[in-house]
């Protein structure tokens, strides 16, 4: 047998998991930890009217989507496919665990003024799977299955809610540049404090692997913070792993005062959008 | 860690001996059961890449593209219905001699064909003279995949593409593996993605449905040749070859959906 065909990549996502976790201190809560990025997270992915969510569902209009689709987002943040989502199909659900992200969701909404969609404010394991199965046309994910260790199984909930396709979307780029270059002043160490391997093919091949046959758009987006914004990201996401003392602050806060341009830091991104059918390929039970 | 793996060293491996049996004069001897194939699919995967790439702006009238391999016009002959030019590079010269009949026949003024090896082209006489090279169901030719994607890079000003065979096919390698030729099929895609993310090339993937359909004789005459590469085709092998291609067919022809990934991306500026 082939080499590669013997590659576990289940348990390389795993131990990639592992690795990333251990920067964090043992008392990191996903939930507060995003329920405190609600405020630069919306910002960032409101940039532009939702660009990042826009070239999404661009991605994946005529191919995936219509009018008619009904749509559910694990792990919906802020909105960021809520919003720009809702006002092309027929509904979209929003799968979100922070409290502090719903009322940011609600918020978008209410500013939009969309109404067809709904929130079950949950952790996507915590979801019935059963009461969800093949009940949308698309299940999407974006950025989230990084909290998962049991990626797969998580996945193969993702497929059973669907009876059309799945879809994840995840950066594209390996780097983290403003924060990897924070990060190294602060600590004068080079430790990747993000994931060790790239993202991206890792999770293409673990689909590929599992007899998927996934489809890949790439999309660029720009996001766009005020320095207040950015300054609160570094903090919170450096306090999951050190204590960020005023000094540290002060870098953080010279940093991107300088990097800004009428109190905004402009961040062009590139992401890959990886989509499949959910059902109907050989092998399917593997 | 998936980055530790050495896909590069591991494509080498797994082509350099295929890549070497599979000369020119091989080709050449395909040449008639290949060409079969492509003319009675109706250039199928060829107009299939050529409609996709047109949707996705990739391709346009006023574009000059690279063939690279081109075979008997696969990608040429549905490509040069809409682009400015297209240069097909392709080594056997049997397979040049069915492209030239191919593109008369369609009437396509519009192709140039040159009989050379992709590996052998100058580089500095093809430096971002296209506007879209494409590399279609050859890519396992080269084991020095990295310095070939540079160079096909360094050919376009605009988009690169390769086709290239995806997902399972358990019925043909099931007789590879009783043939005793070690296909590589479904994990040379993986092998290849994983290739171009270390180059830090994004690239998008659709995975794309393509049929084969070529006479009984083609079929056999495409594995006998296949095996022929590695030694020659016993009695009991030939008949193992029949049995499959005839159990295949219907009315005379060997049908098969196969499973195409085309890949395509922005070349690299300064590459």
């Amino acid at each position: 047998m082939a080499m590669e065909t013997d590659i576990n990549w289940e348990q390389i996502w795993a131990e990639d998991y592992e690795q990333y976790r251990q920067t964090m201190r043992a008392d990191s809560d996903d939930g507060v930890y995003w329920s405190k990025r609600a405020e630069d997270f919306s910002n960032s992915r409101r940039t532009n009217d939702f660009e990042y969510g826009r070239q999404v569902l661009n991605s994946l209009w005529n191919r995936v989507l219509t009018p008619e689709s009904v749509v559910m987002d694990v792990g919906a943040g802020p909105g960021t496919f809520v919003i720009p989502f809702a006002r092309k199909v027929k509904r979209i659900d929003a799968v979100e665990p922070a409290p502090g992200m719903v009322d940011k969701i609600k918020e978008n909404a209410q500013r939009e003024g969309i109404a067809n969609f709904g929130i079950i404010n949950s952790t996507w394991q915590d979801v019935d799977a059963a009461s969800v199965s093949d009940k949308y046309d698309l299940v999407i994910s974006s950025l989230v299955i990084w909290v998962f260790k049991d990626v797969w199984r998580q996945l193969r909930r993702m497929e059973q809610a669907s009876k059309g396709y799945c879809c994840v979307v995840t950066g594209a780029k390996s780097k983290n540049e403003h924060g990897d270059i924070l990060w190294q002043q602060i600590n004068g160490n080079k430790e990747n404090i993000w994931h060790s391997t790239q993202q991206y093919p890792l999770i293409y091949s673990l689909l590929y692997s599992k007899g998927r046959l996934p489809n890949v758009s790439i999309v660029n987006y720009t996001s766009e913070r005020s320095v207040d914004d950015k300054v609160r990201h570094l903090k919170l996401c450096f306090e999951r792993r050190i204590p960020v003392t005023p000094d540290i602050e002060k870098i953080i806060r010279e940093y991107f005062t300088a990097k800004s341009e009428n109190d905004t830091i402009k961040e062009p991104g590139q992401a890959a959008v990886i989509w499949w059918r959910a059902h109907g390929f050989e092998n399917e039970d593997r | 860690m998936s980055s530790v793996i050495e896909w590069e060293k591991l494509w080498q491996s797994k082509t350099s001996k295929t890549s070497q049996i599979s000369s020119p004069e091989y080709w050449s001897r395909r040449a008639e059961d290949y060409n079969d194939y492509i003319r009675t699919s109706n250039f199928d995967h060829g107009y299939k890449i050529k409609e996709l790439l047109m949707s996705e702006g990739v391709l346009a009238a006023d574009m000059d593209v690279l063939d690279i391999a081109a075979g008997p016009g696969s990608i040429t002959i549905p490509f040069a219905g809409v682009a400015r030019k297209v240069t097909a590079v392709e080594p056997a010269v049997e397979m040049c001699r069915h492209l030239r009949i191919n593109a008369d026949e369609k009437g396509l003024k519009n192709v140039e064909v040159i009989n050379r090896r992709w590996q052998d082209v100058d580089d500095a006489q093809v430096q971002g003279e296209f506007d879209l090279c494409i590399c279609s169901q050859a890519l396992w030719q080269f084991p020095d995949i990295v310095r070939q994607i540079q160079r096909i890079n360094g050919a376009s000003r605009g988009y690169c593409c390769i086709a290239i065979g995806a997902g399972p096919d358990s019925e043909s390698n099931r007789l590879s593996q009783m043939l005793g030729i070690d296909s590589w099929n479904q994990d040379r895609f993986l092998c290849f993605f994983n290739i171009l993310c270390q180059q830090e090339i994004l690239a998008n993937v659709r995975m794309i449905d393509t049929m084969m359909k070529r006479s009984v004789k083609s079929a056999i005459s495409m594995w006998e040749l296949n095996l022929g590469k590695y030694q020659e085709p016993t009695a009991e092998q030939k008949d193992l070859i029949r049995e499959h291609v005839l159990s295949n067919s219907k009315n005379g022809f060997y049908e098969k959906v196969n499973k195409l990934a085309v890949v395509w991306w922005p070349a690299k500026k300064g590459a």
